[in-house]
């Protein structure tokens, strides 16, 4: 390709991260009307790995890659990517916490083709409500600097790519796991006419419960998803293109009790010792189920309504507005119930412009508010707590623009101000802050090989609720106390190299976090606990290193290890224990119409004692004989839980053969080696033992929570 | 003997219980109390407090036919267990003891042997339920207390 021509598309492909792929093809064709430009190729790349065109470090989950780790929920769909983690912070309830660059989960902000439909109530939750069926690939954007002018983005930006409808197919999926789990989706696409293209998808699934030592406590929910999916694109004029997407979508997780059990009501009675065989949770639980019994529905439905023009040949305009409504109906083990309604209007208006052949810029407004309430009988009507009802409203202005310096180099610059206002309407508080967030990344091509990206800038975000930041709490329930905005700037670099038949990088992420927000846990002294700003800064650093091999043909091979370091006061104040090594090694066979995928993951071992699990025990119980003065009161624990979770390996392997050109069979074994922490003695089941008294808690979570899966699944893709 | 030791009891609180009418910095004192005894949690240290609020005998005055409405200081979430009758435990000589009227709540009071008289109460246990679990507080070190 001629170098006018390579930098042309180095030119397209950085205009193109901020947009949508519907912007792409606007642009692409606005770009294609004039005669310098008529053979450029746009690179609208939802291939797996590092999207190589783009200045900033992005890297992208394809659809397939997604299907082929028979992922059923968003957070199995974009667990175990570089750099992001997909935690579980609650073996009872299985909210899933997605992380990036080791912060905390609160710190990814998801997206949904550039709106940000999501907030940290659905986050808590709701990611697993986003319907799977729909989306073409993920977008990983690590760190701020990444991130350029999308919003917060402390940890880093997850954009979910909607599909788009090219033409008439039909595509269908059933699964089945040998451990009753079942899935089915079908989503299909039709050109109406010229102007008009629809898509109408729905799933449905069910993953049961997991109970490992078959003691009556399950270390992983009952799950159950249903979503249905409908977008509509319509070409309004030869330059201006419409999209309106629509979705709805519910999730029901049952966990604690194996069978599952829909409550009314909190339990009548907290989940005691003697409820164990010999007051041991590894033990069989004798007890009413509903003591330990978490129930959570999630409703959540979406709206968005985008619009690209192409205003004349060099300049495209994008207007999206979008809604999202969710409530959560919970009622937890802890002796709590906790529902909310969350809505969510957000929207933007973004303005690109080319300039000259090496310049452009990007300017845009966004907004984003939020109104939130919630109901509980126990914590708000018995305990007289305050509701941590809120309404949150962010309004920025941002502008980025990028320059081909010469042509090994590219800068891109984006500045963010943001005015963030939060009101916590019954606690009487509020938080109003305005922000500067500088970015900027930088690229720099060193030879035909190897290519160097450095990112830098300021992330940000408004501290919402406790709920956010962890699962729920004791009995006593929680106050709130945000008196400032998270801050974090971070620093990106990356290192790769490109040939023909090897792909190599090594990278580094730095994010030095500023008052962060967590809960001060007071249950020591029967005390609410507290949602404060942390007077400590913190922080995070990461190293990967990546290598991509493809040894034939038809056989690829593909490794990273990554190690994450935290400074041991953030350890203590995480959910759970964050992975601190990690290495992947992935191999993708393909001979005819079979295709094998193998990924070997292997987790290094932790000290869980520095995560604040050394209050974790297996026996405890309090002396209740009134009529002894020597141990009435007296609490005794024994059988510490694991204070260091040891290295272990998980296996999935995957084989798929094309039956004929639309059916694809597939066999997946997930975990083949059954490696659970219960299978290696240490349910997440535990004793928290609080000063002198102690409660039931589920969060003792270091590895696998289920065992081996075999999936058999069959995919059909019809073109119409 | 003991219906003496019982007299004196009597005696003894309804007179300290008009010296007893007192406040203090964040327990607050039951509006009929008769007598307050101080004393420490066996486990935090922190201050608890056994309050007397009525006191007789159900029939003739007999040791076993005493009887103490009693309430204390232990409280979660500004709830406490409801006032509490103990009376002698049949057997069991140096211990009052009663059952809440919600069949859960539980006292214990411990005195020097075989001496009733409430004012020389020791210690006492109580278990009692709340909302959807027992606390068992343990209040040692007793002692009148004096504003």
């Amino acid at each position: 390709m001629p170098a006018s021509h390579t930098l042309f598309t180095f030119l397209i492909s950085a205009v193109l991260f901020s947009s949508a792929a519907l912007a792409q093809d606007n642009l692409k064709e606005t770009l294609e009307k004039t005669s310098e430009v008529s053979t450029i190729e746009v690179h609208a790349n939802t291939q797996d790995g590092v999207k190589k065109e783009e200045i900033n470090r992005v890297e992208a989950v394809s659809k397939e890659k997604i299907e082929k780790k028979q992922a059923q929920t968003f957070s199995q769909a974009i667990d175990g990517e570089k750099g992001v983690d997909a935690q579980t912070s609650c073996a009872f309830c299985g909210v899933k916490r997605i992380t990036i660059n080791g912060l905390k989960g609160e710190h990814t902000n998801i997206l949904v083709d550039g709106l940000s439909l999501h907030s940290t109530f659905s986050g808590f939750y709701g990611v697993d409500a986003i319907p799977l069926q729909g989306i073409d690939s993920i977008d990983i954007y690590r760190g701020a600097g990444n991130a350029l002018a999308y919003p917060e983005a402390i940890g880093g930006v997850l954009n979910v790519n909607t599909k788009e409808i090219i033409g008439n197919e039909v595509q269908a999926l059933l699964r089945w796991s040998d451990l009753t789990e079942k899935n089915a989706a079908v989503l299909g696409t039709t050109t109406i006419n010229e102007k008009t293209g629809l898509l109408l998808g729905v799933q449905a699934g069910e993953i049961s419960s997991y109970d490992h030592d078959k003691n009556g406590v399950t270390e992983f929910p009952y799950q159950q998803t249903q979503s249905f999916l409908t977008k509509l694109q319509y070409q309004l004029t030869p330059s201006t293109e419409l999209s309106l997407r629509l979705s709805h979508a519910n999730l029901n997780n049952i966990g604690g009790n194996p069978d599952p059990l829909t409550l009314s009501g909190p339990a009548n009675r907290l989940a005691d010792s003697s409820d164990f065989e010999g007051r041991d949770v590894r033990r069989r639980y004798i007890a009413d189920p509903t003591s330990i019994t978490d129930n959570i529905q999630i409703r959540r439905a979406e709206a968005a309504l985008i619009a690209n023009t192409n205003l004349n040949e060099s300049t495209s305009l994008k207007i999206a507005l979008g809604s999202a409504w969710q409530s959560q109906d919970a009622i937890y083990s802890h002796g709590y119930d906790y529902n909310n309604k969350d809505q969510l209007a957000t929207g933007l208006a973004e303005f690109q412009k080319i300039l000259t052949a090496d310049f452009f810029v990007t300017a845009g407004l966004d907004f984003k508010t939020e109104g939130m309430t919630s109901e509980s009988t126990r914590l708000y009507q018995d305990l007289g707590l305050k509701k941590d009802n809120l309404n949150f409203q962010s309004t920025a202005l941002y502008l980025q623009s990028t320059w081909l310096l010469a042509d090994q180099d590219e800068v891109s610059l984006a500045l963010r101000y943001d005015r963030l206002q939060t009101d916590w309407t019954d606690i009487g508080q509020s938080l109003n802050e305005d922000i500067w967030a500088p970015r900027a990344t930088y690229k720099h091509v060193h030879n035909g090989v190897f290519t160097s990206r450095l990112g830098a800038g300021l992330g940000y975000r408004a501290p919402l609720t406790l709920f956010e930041s962890q699962h729920g709490t004791t009995h006593d329930g929680f106050l709130i106390n945000i008196r400032k905005l998270e801050r974090a700037p971070s620093l990106t670099y990356s290192l790769n190299g490109q040939r023909e038949d090897d792909f190599f990088e090594i990278g580094t992420q730095l994010t030095y976090l500023q008052n962060m927000a967590y809960g001060l846990d007071r249950a020591d002294t029967d005390e609410a606990t507290v949602f404060q700003n942390s007077d400590e800064d913190y922080l995070i650093s990461v190293i990967d290193l990546s290598y991509d091999r493809r040894l034939t043909s038809n056989w690829t091979v593909e490794g990273i290890i990554e190690s994450f370091d935290y400074p041991a006061s953030y350890k203590a104040k995480l959910p759970v224990a964050a992975i601190e090594r990690r290495l992947t090694v992935q191999s993708i066979l393909e001979f005819g119409k079979w295709s094998a995928t193998q990924k070997l993951t292997v987790i290094g071992e932790r000290n869980l004692a520095e995560y604040g699990y050394g209050d974790h025990y297996n026996v405890a119980y309090t002396g209740d004989d009134v009529f002894d003065p020597d141990t009435f009161g007296k609490t005794v624990v024994s059988d510490p839980k694991f204070q260091k979770a040891p290295t272990y390996f998980t296996l999935d392997v995957s084989v798929h053969r094309h039956l004929n050109n639309e059916l694809q069979l597939g066999l997946s074994i997930l975990n083949a080696f059954d490696y659970t922490q219960a299978s290696a003695g240490d349910t997440p089941t535990t004793w928290d033992l609080h000063g002198d008294h102690y409660h039931l808690d589920n969060f003792h979570i270091w590895g696998p929570l289920r065992g081996r899966q075999i999936y058999l699944s069959l995919s059909g893709n019809y073109s119409l | 003997m003991k219906q003496l030791l019982t007299l004196l009891v009597f005696i003894g609180l309804y007179s300290t219980a008009q010296a007893t009418p007192g406040d203090h910095d964040h327990i607050e004192f039951p509006p009929e109390t008769l007598l307050a005894l101080e004393g420490q949690d066996a486990i935090s240290k922190e201050e608890c407090f056994l309050f007397i609020t009525d006191l007789g005998y159900e029939g003739t005055e007999s040791p076993e036919n005493f009887y103490a409405k009693v309430l204390t200081s232990y409280s979660h979430d500004h709830q406490t267990a409801e006032a509490i009758t103990v009376r002698a435990v049949p057997g069991k000589s140096g211990v009052l003891s009663g059952l809440g009227v919600n069949g859960q709540d539980q006292i214990v009071i411990f005195l020097p042997e075989p001496v009733t008289d409430l004012r020389l109460a020791q210690s006492f246990n109580l278990k009692w339920w709340h909302v959807n679990h027992f606390h068992n507080n343990r209040c040692v070190n007793l002692q009148i207390h004096q504003h």
